[in-house]
């Protein structure tokens, strides 16, 4: 009640009234409303009035637009047919359950991938975004010429970063990380191995945004700074500040600060920041002085506001440090933005190995393409449910709905369905998430999106809605009314459903063949042999100091009965990415030096690894003065040596020496490469591992005593191991993970095809109801009819098979070449997908053509 | 002469009898006469288009607080009008007379 006693309508309502009548209406028909409205409230009660305030209103707009403009009134003119239309819509589409369920359920899964992928693309680009300092932050990379071709090195010399700040002005800072991994840590009387540790410059800690939680933070040249997790694994509760670590069990750190956690969308990560200046104690004097090689990741923080440095400028600076400090090589350094490194880096020596533009682009297309095969799902199915409604248009059209009407009517009744689905998928996304982030590996949520998202999602919503309405639109809006009443034939030429169910078919043919391509390849490379003995193989790092006493380890490992080889390595057959220049007999005097993949080992390598010589003998025992080399057939076919035994070879680390052997050819890398050219060398250095062959049916108790082995002789250092099969199989990680996202997208493509088959399938049956009857009745029998409805869904899939073989064909082979080593492209692949299909369809369809073949004829012509 | 739909017939007989006819009295009286709700805005629809044809005028009237200090349009039949309604209720009863009485008796 207002002063005067009189009751007040709906505000909002009034307010809308207000704005939307002409003036020269809006005396008489607010005030009558409101008249009313006072009446009503003490008829009825207020709220009762105010209901029907809101009704007179909503029924005053064609009253008010009457004499507006030619637009608004088509669009509000006659809104009695809108309402009319959407109440019919919203009858038939709670009566057509199936109808609708299934368009529900098909724009849900193609709304629901769009949202998840959509949040993954979100996080990719979100990389290194929380340095406020980001745009201005440039990785420095290195890019060798060399006769012709470019490598690229993310590292660059330990004194470049200074050069070039004294050579640029908007230069501001600079700062060098070098990683350190397996490095023995002790606090306390804990030993700890870590691969966590970053040795940096000071600004560090300025120009990155790693928020500290406890202490100063600032990196003395004694301090170190931990994270809150190495916090509680060294300290425990207490107060970690002012304790002491040690490196190496020799470079003492006070601990003047404690990080939170390094992110996951940073392109490196680290549980230990320590001074740049213990590099020179921690692994050579005059690491810090070298100028050539590439030792350190170099970043640059420019001032704000400033140019980034030209190409040219940077190629000139580039050869100023080369000629000064490198006489002989030509480098050529380049900047990188920080935000860019993890999408688009992709250089030798990486940090992390980064994410991948690449799978980006694959995610996005994955997306709409289930997208799209969703709404065509949508299409398809309208198009038979508009084929019953022509005469109800075409009434429409009758009583006054004009083109622009229609189209609202298809659009309303499209966006519809389109929200509610959107509402489910944002629900399903929310609760499928935590597995989702499992399949892709990233801690995807919801807590920190942004309007964007919301817009995107707005956007995919309101694109999905209208690609569906396009059909009937385009279709049914303009014709004249008595074309509607006419015939069927217009709204769904039966070509157009069979095309579409086609091109799904083949989509889903396509993604079976995909994935059991890539099943059989992941099998065919974890299975195969390789050359030598994968099983009870035990691998230890071994730390550098460890080497002195590694003959007194390999001694006692022997003398164990479980154990039946042991042998040292400098690189594990897998990656080894390592390469050296040789010299050998009968190279062509300008021929310029090779590299060649080599192994540092023993004479136990052959016995323990399992592999086989062919020619000439293994390593000798006894010292030789003059070092041994063993090739590999490849090798020896390189050198074009018909008899390798006593040539010469010389390498950079082993000097002179002469081959004693050949090793059968086995795969020292990933089955992605082709077997190259090795060599095995037996110089007393620094050897990286251990590999251990036990007995394979003891491994348990094998691994039991080795490590008891290991606490007798080096009590200080943790004990590590890893079996070699288990390294083996993470080769192909990458590999695994995608054939696992491409399942995926065939069970959904399935699914969705199947459901569209449902759909259409459904409505032929009715269709030909009056067909089957008469068939029924002048001798069908039930299994003829299953036949004759079959038939047209199976000569679809045939047509779909031939489309898709050719282009399932293309991309297998297309990924199959990243493997030199592979499996053949077997055609029963195909054959095993299109069944699969065909089985599914024939469920699909076999429920429907059952009940029709069952069902008495005559009820069906009667209805007629 | 126009025709006149049947809405529009009794509208038009309301406003004939009425001293104030407009929406809210109109709408009333029909609800009172014929027990059938109707909303405002249908009337008001009907009372422009029985304008437009020409059997009614209308003017605006005085302001009340009731309609928050809002002047109200109020209709009054043309002659135009009153003959139409009249040739109507002529025919009309020169049907139903022809009817014999038993019929009307019956159900």
């Amino acid at each position: 009640m207002d002063d005067n006693g009189i009751n007040k309508p709906p505000r909002w309502v009034d307010w809308f009234l207000e704005w939307y009548c002409q003036q020269e209406l809006i005396e008489e028909i607010q005030g009558d409303l409101h008249e009313a409205f006072n009446k009503r409230c003490h008829k009825v009660g207020k709220s009762r009035a105010r209901w029907l305030f809101v009704a007179d209103v909503v029924r005053s707009i064609p009253l008010m637009t009457a004499n507006r403009k030619f637009l608004f009134n088509s669009l509000f003119a006659s809104n009695v047919i809108l309402l009319g239309y959407l109440k019919s819509v919203l009858r038939a589409t709670l009566k057509d359950r199936l109808s609708t369920s299934i368009n529900l359920i098909s724009l849900v899964i193609g709304i629901l991938t769009s949202i998840l992928i959509i949040l993954y693309i979100n996080y990719e680009l979100s990389f290194d975004n929380f340095h406020p300092k980001a745009d201005r932050i440039f990785r420095v990379y290195s890019s060798t010429l060399l006769e012709g071709s470019e490598t690229t090195w993310a590292k660059t010399p330990a004194l470049l970063a200074q050069f070039l700040q004294s050579q640029i002005p908007q230069i501001e800072n600079t700062v060098r990380i070098v990683p350190v991994d397996r490095t023995i840590f002790s606090a306390g009387n804990q030993n700890f191995k870590e691969d966590g540790l970053i040795l940096a410059d000071p600004s560090f800690v300025g120009m990155f945004n790693f928020p500290v939680i406890k202490g100063q933070g600032v990196l003395e040249p004694n301090s170190i700074l931990i994270t809150n997790a190495i916090a509680h694994k060294y300290f425990g509760e207490a107060d970690p500040i002012g304790n002491t670590i040690s490196i190496d069990q020799r470079i003492n750190l006070t601990v003047a600060g404690v990080i939170s956690e390094v992110p996951f969308n940073s392109h490196f990560h680290f549980d230990f920041i320590a001074p740049i200046t213990i590099a020179n104690t921690l692994f050579q004097p005059d690491f810090l002085e070298n100028s050539i090689n590439t030792t350190v990741y170099s970043y640059l923080e420019l001032q704000p506001k400033s140019e980034l440095p030209s190409k040219e400028i940077m190629e000139r600076v580039s050869e100023k440090y080369s000629s000064t400090k490198i006489p002989g090589f030509k480098n050529t350094y380049n900047l990188q933005p920080i935000k860019s490194i993890h999408l688009f880096s992709d250089f030798g020596g990486e940090f992390e190995p980064n994410g991948n533009i690449q799978s980006i682009r694959i995610m996005i297309t994955i997306s709409i393409i289930v997208l799209i095969v969703a709404c065509i799902n949508y299409i398809n199915l309208s198009a038979a449910r508009y084929s019953k409604q022509l005469r109800k248009i075409g009434m429409l059209k009758v009583i006054g709905a004009g083109r622009v009407q229609l189209i609202l009517m298809f659009l309303t009744e499209s966006l519809v369905l389109t929200t509610i689905a959107t509402f489910l998928s944002l629900i399903l996304a929310y609760l499928l998430l935590p597995t989702f982030n499992g399949v892709v590996n990233r801690p995807l949520t919801f807590s920190n999106i942004d309007p964007s998202f919301l817009l995107c999602i707005s956007l995919i919503t309101l694109l999905s809605g209208a690609i569906v309405a396009v059909y009937p639109s385009l279709l049914l809006s303009g014709r004249k009314p008595y074309e509607l009443f006419k015939s069927q034939g217009i709204a769904d030429p039966a070509f157009i459903r069979k095309f579409i169910i086609t091109v799904q078919f083949a989509i889903s043919i396509i993604f079976l063949v995909v994935t059991l391509t890539m099943k059989k390849q992941i099998e065919y490379v974890q299975n195969k042999d390789l050359g030598f003995n994968r099983g009870a193989l035990i691998i230890l790092p071994i730390e550098k100091f460890l080497n002195k006493h590694l003959e007194s380890l390999k001694h006692e490992l022997l003398s164990n009965s479980l154990v039946t080889g042991v042998t040292k390595t400098s690189d594990i057959p897998g990656e080894m990415n390592w390469v050296t220049s040789i010299h050998y007999e009968g190279i062509a005097n300008d021929f310029k030096l090779p590299k060649m993949a080599f192994l540092n080992t023993d004479a136990n390598f052959v016995q323990t690894f399992g592999a086989s010589m062919v020619k000439g003998t293994n390593f000798s025992t006894n010292s030789n003065p003059n070092p041994e080399y063993i090739i590999n057939e490849t090798a020896s076919q390189f050198f074009g040596w018909d008899d390798p035994i006593g040539k010469e070879l010389t390498t950079i680390g082993g000097g002179k020496g002469i081959v004693v052997g050949v090793v059968k050819d086995f795969n020292f890398k990933s089955l992605h490469h082709k077997i190259e050219p090795l060599f095995l060398s037996n110089i007393d250095g620094n050897a990286s591992f251990l590999f251990i062959r036990v007995n394979p049916t003891r491994i348990r108790q094998s691994l039991t005593s080795i490590q008891e082995t290991w606490n007798n002789l080096f009590p200080t250092y943790p004990f590590e191991y890893f079996f070699y099969d288990n390294y083996y199989h993470q080769l192909y990680r990458s590999e695994v993970q995608f054939s696992t996202i491409t399942l995926i997208m065939s069970l959904l493509a399935v699914i969705l095809t199947c459901l569209g088959l449902y759909g259409i399938t459904s409505f032929s049956v009715e269709q030909r109801k009056k067909e089957m009857s008469l068939r029924k009745i002048f001798g069908a029998s039930a299994s003829n009819i299953l036949v004759i409805l079959s038939m047209p869904v199976v000569k679809v899939i045939f047509i779909a098979e031939v489309i898709a073989i050719p282009i399932a064909y293309y991309l297998t082979s297309r990924w199959l070449n990243n493997f030199f080593f592979s499996t053949d492209l077997s055609w029963w692949i195909f054959l095993v997908a299109g069944m699969i299909i065909i089985i599914l369809s024939l469920f699909t369809v076999g429920y429907q053509s059952v009940k029709a073949s069952l069902v008495n004829p005559i009820k069906w012509i009667r209805h007629e | 002469m126009d025709s006149l739909g049947n809405l529009e017939e009794v509208v038009l007989l309301l406003v004939l009898y009425l001293d104030e006819a407009y929406g809210v009295s109109v709408a009333d009286e029909y609800y009172k006469q014929l027990d059938s709700k109707i909303s405002i805005p249908a009337i008001h629809t009907v009372l422009r288009r029985l304008e437009n044809k020409g059997m009614l005028t209308s003017k605006m009237g005085a302001p009340s607080p009731q309609r928050g200090g809002r002047r109200k349009r109020t209709y009054q039949a043309t002659k135009y009008g009153l003959k139409t309604i009249d040739q109507i209720k002529k025919n009309r009863l020169r049907l139903w007379s022809k009817i014999p009485e038993l019929k009307l008796g019956e159900g």
